[in-house]
């Protein structure tokens, strides 16, 4: 038998789950909360999936909202005010128990906790503290805890909730100031940055301008809570793009890509001098033992409820990487529900278009490209064909081919085919001998790609004449030119139209041939006819 | 020419692998091969058996990690508990150039050896970093925890740590179906592992022993799992890529589902 607060439980779960699923946060990395004497649990720093939905997103979190209650009306948000959804709570207590229930049999590496907003922003953000702090304190739980920030949330608060949670984040939710305005009137960019210079402090990171090239990248590592005030008024976005204006007043990290409408791009000013996120992280100090936000904050903002550019979204999230610190900027694809008409009506969520955003963001992160590398100025969105990393190799032809046996581990990162880790394979493998085809392939490396781009130098033997320049040892007789005509017609993806008209050319052979008697070809008619007539 | 195979059997275990890498490494040219002793012997084998010792395997462990440190030790390690067949044959001929070179040398990818011992040794680091996430207790109704894990390598050895750290006030034990061993923990004294473990249970079915409110949560678990789901994005292919469907018997959420599209 079920009890009434057992089935209650249920149906609550049952709607805050649903309304929370939205968000795309379900990381569990960062944090190696120590395990205390008599508690419950730990961090894993590299994080841990502990399963995988039927939309093959992973699960690693419980991740529901205390409330879907709400007062803001966002349009793209299925809680929002005007939207007709049953509306539930949680008890505290009840979260809690249904917390500690999952961890201890390992469904769930943590929680994932936000809330629609109730009251005013600061009481929501109270309310959830408090499950917090009971969770920490009383229950002695050391799991990893995800809290969401209610923008407009005061600083105390805010500050408060890093103390108890491993990441707090706050959504940044569209990709510029208008849309803003447009699509979720009730926030504004104001409150949404003042939380996340409020989180940047609080995890060690002085938020900063990026407009110039940037010498000092190491940050003192702080072990003592931050400083609550201090100069956190919003910053005046005093840059402007050239030629257009900025899109996000307030953000103190304003490049040119940043700028709306996208035609703003300017290709004769590019910022080379500025560093790649990848450089910017890599002198970082980052304590993933420490008390307060261990595993920093990140952002999420959707994609395709408004009409700015893969351009702009990309220059945006690299300021934020640069400018907060932020450790993951998630994109969210528009999942098109009702009919609110500040919102375009999409046949479905544009997931292509997330994965490739995607894609362009580790690029950012593992591959220190720059937001300006992987766009140009003709072309404000990503190849739908052709993924980031071989769209930009197949621009910069020059750069091509590499020397594996010699590039260096960035340059090695640059080519088709290699990744972090084949990369660090190379570089291992190659202070003992040097490399060949056959020992890339060994490695893991994706010859089918990477063979166009790399040259391996074999080494002249006596009497042997060198490749003539151009060819490409790693698949002789196969020329670099060629090969990158090979790679542009295995990707493109023939017109589905010239696919069918194929189809159809075969099927018509097809029936031609069995009309003229089966499997009678041309040829065996001849021969036929000749006997005949002999 | 050496036409004769010289090889060195031991009994399967950890330690007595250590013993016979010990033998392997102390012999003259033509090195012996490290075997299990499962293994049939060939026509032109010569084998020698080597016999447990506890003191001399943990001898050999300590100078190797002496001169190699834990990481280089955590991959052989894993190499030999990865289920690849020879595996344990390639560790023993790493260890041969560990002992010179020290850690270094399982950096030399381009000896096909170092490439081996390392994709098995990632084979089974990465089964053992799965596992973390789908190892499911259930809670007995004496107030303990068991989990049962049927995995492809012999990763008790390599998760016992997480969990005991993780849960140290619980009373737990991880079974493995496959091999019947089991990790124990007991709260304040540690982990075991047993080679041998078997629940009370005479119709073969868990369902007797457990507790009163697991049904309950693994239905709320259930629900929980089939709502986060978008269903606009549903992609079972990528479910299955990401969690293949051999893990899937054990783990409480996908029960009764076939992962049909």
């Amino acid at each position: 038998m079920r009890s009434g607060a057992d089935v209650e439980t249920i149906h609550k779960l049952e709607i805050l789950s649903d309304a929370a699923k939205y968000d795309a946060s379900c990381s569990s990395s960062g944090s190696a909360r120590p395990a205390v004497p008599g508690g419950l649990g730990n961090g894993a720093v590299g994080g841990i999936c502990h399963t995988w939905a039927a939309d093959g997103r992973c699960v690693s979190l419980l991740k529901v909202l205390l409330s879907n209650a709400c007062l803001y009306d966002c349009a793209y948000c299925v809680n929002r005010r005007s939207n007709d959804v049953p509306r539930a709570g949680f008890e505290p207590e009840e979260l809690v128990r249904l917390v500690i229930d999952f961890y201890k049999r390992n469904y769930i590496e943590g929680l994932f906790l936000s809330s629609g907003v109730t009251g005013c922003p600061d009481t929501t953000m109270e309310r959830m503290i408090g499950v917090a702090k009971t969770l920490r304190t009383r229950e002695r739980w050391n799991g990893y805890l995800h809290l969401k920030a209610i923008p407009g949330a005061s600083p105390e608060l805010v500050t408060e909730a890093a103390r108890w949670a491993d990441r707090v984040s706050v959504n940044i939710e569209l990709p510029s100031a208008a849309s803003l305005a447009r699509v979720a009137p009730d926030k504004s960019p104001a409150a949404i940055f003042s939380v996340m210079r409020t989180l940047s402090r609080a995890s060690g990171f002085e938020p900063r301008r990026l407009l110039s090239a940037q010498t000092d990248t190491t940050q003192n590592p702080r072990h003592s809570l931050p400083q609550i005030g201090g100069p956190t008024v919003p910053v005046p976005a005093t840059s402007l793009a050239p030629g257009g204006a900025s899109a996000w007043p307030g953000l103190p990290a304003v490049s040119f890509q940043a700028a709306e409408p996208a035609p703003a791009y300017n290709a004769t000013t590019p910022p080379l001098d500025r560093q790649s996120v990848h450089e910017a992280r890599k002198g970082r100090y980052r304590n993933p033992e420490s008390a307060v936000l261990p595993a920093g904050q990140t952002t999420q903002l959707v994609v395709g409820a408004s009409p700015e550019s893969d351009a702009a979204i990309l220059g945006l999230a690299e300021n934020l990487y640069l400018a907060y610190d932020v450790r993951r900027v998630y994109y969210s694809a528009f999942v098109p529900a009702g009919t609110d008409p500040r919102v375009p009506a999409l046949p479905g969520p544009p997931l292509l278009r997330e994965h490739r955003l995607y894609q362009a963001d580790w690029l950012f992160r593992f591959y220190g490209f720059r937001a300006d590398e992987i766009l140009s100025p003709d072309r404000p969105n990503l190849d739908v064909d052709l993924d980031p990393k071989c769209a930009w190799a197949l621009r910069n032809l020059d750069r091509f081919p590499v020397d594996v046996n010699k590039a260096e581990y960035l340059e090695l990162l640059r080519v088709p085919g290699i990744g972090p880790r084949s990369a660090v394979r190379i570089v291992k493998a190659r202070q003992r001998s040097r490399l060949t085809p056959e020992s890339l392939k060994s490695l893991g490396i994706v010859m089918k790609r990477a063979a166009f781009f790399i040259n391996l130098r074999p080494r002249c033997i006596a009497g042997q004449r060198p490749p003539p320049a151009g060819t490409n040892p790693a698949r002789p007789g196969l020329c670099l030119k060629h090969g990158m005509i090979n790679i542009l017609q295995m990707k493109r993806i023939r017109p589905q139209r010239q696919r069918d008209t194929e189809k159809m050319r075969k099927q018509k052979r097809k029936e031609k041939e069995s009309d003229h008697g089966g499997t009678e070809t041309r040829s065996s008619r001849e021969r036929k006819r000749k006997r005949e007539r002999e | 020419m050496h036409d004769t195979d010289y090889t060195v059997a031991y009994d399967g275990s950890f330690p007595g692998f250590l013993c016979a890498c010990a033998e392997a490494l102390n012999a003259r040219e033509p090195v012996p091969r490290v075997v299990k002793a499962t293994i049939p012997e060939t026509l032109f084998e010569e084998r020698c058996m080597v016999k447990r010792d506890d003191d001399r395997a943990a001898a050999l462990w300590a100078r190797l990690s002496n001169r190699a440190g834990p990481d280089a030790m955590r991959t052989l390690l894993e190499a030999f508990l990865s289920d690849v067949p020879e595996a344990d044959t390639t560790a023993a001929r790493a260890m041969r150039r560990v002992r010179v070179e020290g850690a270094f040398a399982l950096r030399d990818l381009s000896d096909p050896v170092m490439l081996t011992l390392e994709k098995a040794a990632r084979r089974a680091g990465m089964e053992a970093h799965m596992y973390c996430g789908l190892v499911r207790f259930s809670e007995l109704s004496d107030g303990s925890w068991y989990a049962p894990v049927e995995p492809a390598c012999d990763i008790l050895l390599l998760i016992a740590d997480h969990f005991s750290a993780r849960f140290s006030t619980m009373r737990f034990a991880i079974h493995d179906l496959g091999r019947g061993s089991a990790v124990l923990h007991e709260p304040g004294s540690g982990w075991s592992i047993v080679a041998a473990f078997g629940l009370d249970i005479s119709d073969g079915k868990i369902d007797g022993l457990l507790s009163d409110r697991e049904r309950d949560i693994r239905r709320h678990w259930q629900l929980y799992f089939d709502t986060i789901a978008i269903e606009p994005r549903r992609n079972p292919t990528l479910q299955s890529s990401m969690l293949p469907k051999h893990f899937w018997n054990l783990i409480t959420e996908m029960e009764g589902k076939t992962g049909s599209t």
